[in-house]
């Protein structure tokens, strides 16, 4: 089994390490791989799972001397940091990455949108099924937002891991590595669904067949049915568990409702995020974040394929990849992000908040003959913000034509522990709870 | 600072045909002028609307519905049918298609024999003949056909993509962008002889150009100053203007017949939505 991210149990023998290193002064992060001591000041995150995985070159980490069929038909713009140049598709961002910071040097395991996002997820193949159906060796380790959940319980009025989004897909399948895993199931997610039309519905209530089949839209309908789950005070009656009528309390709370009420955001702010699906699941991951949830997951899309969800679907853009990103998804991102990083650093939680935005992979760097660009496991960029991140970072380098990292190569699971040491979760903490790592910590970030 | 303030189409205010907010493009009038066609997601489904262009309620255009995406849709000048993208979806993946309809939406067929990936379809004035763009041979390049999808003729042979095809009124020229010098420019063809004309370029990604009905202004979509701005330009590539600027997106431009007016979608209301700006005598 491939490990990219062992999650163990404490052992005796590692907690007896980690005493005896202590008691020599050495820190966490010189000793061995996996240790590691708290650097960031996050006290929660945002991750922008862009389903499908954008392309490296067309997004920014623009290869404009590489050979025609290589670079694109995009231009390059210059950014806020001296030398740094992005796809002539993110003007807002360019303006604004001195707010942020990025991995040029992203790479994982699997070309596999199935595989790749249980790896991006959870930092472990373990249990991973791709298209072929075969489930990896191993079992299914907690996504990342489940870790999160468990060393940073709830603090406020809502639990402690919301997902923004439907489940994600490739094909027909939902993929294995959104949930708690190992940890129970007391830390999967709670789902919350948001769509221009339909506004925000909360799938786990429409899970009661005494409310289906009524769509469950914020104000009429998400109204009139939390009334009638309130009435039924016996959770047992609603057929949910212990956690989930917990979740479900705390959902259907005046703090929830209030959290969910896009419409009090003055219209300025909305479009600032963009009336897309994406923009404003932005919006409502700020308002989730100002309350204070350890851990949001905005989902881009539920399917990989910008066509699957009927036209609104996901970066895999296997074909018509530069009309697509030119028409919508470059726009679309470089306007949700920026106004988030915006309204974050103004309300003053950008400090305190992570934000990453990234794909389960890249894209191919020989542009095919469908003018789309195909899986690309060797090379991506992630984007780093807040949470004690440097702005205007950029870690690690690709080669002239973003096929693979020349240095500072990093996985998921290097990712993962770098979300745990910005959450200042250390090694020791984590091995208590039963989540072990055994990632690079990228303090070059910090 | 105040420039971005106006806008640039005759000194005049836009009005909006649409407004639910929903992702628009594809912008195509009818060949009376009295609608437009153009591409939504709505719900999460990307699809074919009509709407007048005095206004009222937009509908779906294809009848049944198919359940898979289709968009970019083109009139024929004499308004009996409407070419447009059927993305048939095969596993994870899909297949562009270009089919047609009847004008209310119904009887949708195959138009063109499906080879590769097949897109914007475009008639010609007189209606003879059908423009669009495939990858049959490589990468997306310009082909012309008969209507009925025969006598195919391949038009553009470059490594760069060649699309965004639109006619000229005389049916002389093919306006389309080209990343052949190495980012994204409106070029001209002249379809009989294969002259090729790069008429702006340099200045920001360029997409999706349209002709004015009289054949002396060519406008495109140009991403510039951190959004698109429509762009006016002669043939020749002289007298290049801003036509519709500011801070928000301005894209898909698109003349009406009768010369009256320029429509685009923009998103100077907060989402992007049809816009029309009265055309000056």
């Amino acid at each position: 089994m491939l490990n990219l991210g062992a999650i163990n149990a404490p052992t005796r023998r590692s907690i007896l390490t980690l005493g005896a290193c202590a008691a020599l002064g050495l820190s966490w992060r010189h000793m061995a791989k996996g240790l590691y001591t708290p650097l960031g000041t996050a006290k929660r995150v945002v991750l922008l799972w862009l389903w499908g995985g954008p392309s490296q070159l067309d997004t920014f980490d623009p290869k404009p001397m590489a050979p025609e069929a290589i670079r694109g038909p995009f231009g390059t713009i210059q950014t806020r940091i001296t030398g740094i140049r992005y796809s002539e598709l993110f003007p807002r961002l360019a303006e604004r990455n001195d707010q942020f910071a990025l991995v040029r040097s992203m790479r994982t395991h699997s070309n596999d949108h199935g595989v790749a996002g249980t790896i991006g997820l959870t930092g472990s193949i373990g249990g991973a099924v791709g298209l072929n159906g075969i489930a990896q060796a191993g079992s299914t380790r907690p996504a990342l937002g489940s870790t999160v959940a468990r060393a940073l319980p709830a603090r406020g009025q809502l639990p402690p891991f919301l997902v923004l989004g439907g489940k994600l897909h490739q094909g027909k399948k939902a993929i294995i590595g959104e949930g708690g895993g190992p940890l129970g199931p007391a830390y999967n997610p709670f789902r919350i669904n948001y769509g221009l039309d339909e506004g925000i519905s909360l799938p786990d209530l429409e899970l009661n067949p005494a409310l289906k089949p009524e769509r469950l839209a914020y104000r009429d309908g998400l109204r009139s049915a939390i009334d009638r789950v309130a009435a039924q005070a016996d959770s047992q009656s609603l057929g949910l568990d212990a956690h989930r009528a917990r979740a479900l309390a705390l959902l259907t709370g005046p703090s929830a409702l209030k959290a969910f009420d896009l419409a009090s955001e003055r219209p300025q702010t909305r479009a600032a995020y963009g009336h897309t699906r994406f923009g404003q699941a932005c919006l409502l991951a700020r308002r989730l974040v100002e309350r204070d949830v350890p851990f949001v997951q905005v989902n881009w899309s539920d399917h990989v394929e910008a066509e699957e969800d009927a036209g609104d679907g996901g970066w895999d853009h296997h074909y018509r990849n530069f009309t697509l990103m030119a028409d919508r998804h470059a726009p679309w991102l470089d306007r949700a992000v920026s106004a988030l990083l915006d309204d974050l650093a103004g309300r003053g939680l950008l400090d305190s908040t992570l934000v990453i935005a990234m794909g389960e992979f890249g894209r191919a760097p020989k542009i095919n003959d469908k003018a789309g660009r195909d899986h690309w496991e060797h090379c991506y960029t992630a984007l780093l913000a807040g949470g004690g991140v440097r702005g205007g970072t950029v870690l690690g380098s690709s080669d002239a034509t973003a096929s693979f990292p020349v240095d500072h190569a990093a996985t998921p699971v290097d990712l993962a522990a770098t979300v745990h040491a910005a959450l200042g979760l250390t090694s020791e903490s984590l091995v208590n709870l039963g989540i072990g790592t055994s990632g690079r910590v990228m303090d070059e970030l910090f | 600072m105040m420039i971005w303030l106006l806008v640039f189409c005759c000194g005049q205010e836009s009005r909006a045909l649409t407004n639910d907010g929903a992702w628009k493009g594809h912008l195509q009038w009818w060949p009376d002028s009295s609608q437009l066609l153009y591409s939504r997601i709505k719900t999460g489904k990307l699809e074919v609307a009509v709407i007048g262009s005095k206004g009222g309620e937009s509908r779906s255009l294809i009848k049944p519905y198919p359940g898979t995406p289709h968009f970019d849709a083109h009139p024929a000048p004499n308004g009996s049918r409407i070419a447009y993208v059927h993305d048939i979806l095969q596993g994870t993946d899909g297949k562009l298609n270009i089919y047609a309809c009847k004008a209310d939406g119904t009887a949708a067929e195959p138009l063109i024999p499906h080879k590769a990936f097949e897109e914007s379809p475009r008639w010609s004035p007189d209606g003879k003949t059908i423009a669009w763009v495939s990858t049959r041979d490589g990468n997306q390049e310009l082909y012309v056909s008969l209507p009925d999808g025969s006598d195919i003729r391949r038009l553009t042979n470059h490594p760069a993509p060649d699309h965004h095809p639109a006619w000229s009124p005389d049916g002389r020229f093919l306006a389309f962008t080209s990343a052949r010098s190495g980012t994204e420019a409106v070029h001209t063809l002249e379809v009989a002889t294969g002259t090729l004309r790069k008429l702006a370029g340099g200045k920001g990604l360029e997409a999706w150009p349209a002709w004015s009905r009289d054949g002396k202004r060519i406008a495109f979509a140009r991403h510039q100053h951190g959004s698109f701005d429509i762009v006016g330009i002669r043939p020749d590539g002289t007298g290049e203007h801003l036509l519709v600027g500011g801070p928000d997106h301005a894209t898909f431009p698109a003349f009406s017949p009768d010369g009256t007016t320029l429509a685009c979608i923009s998103d100077r209301s907060g989402a992007p939505e049809v816009h029309l700006f009265n055309l000056s005598p």
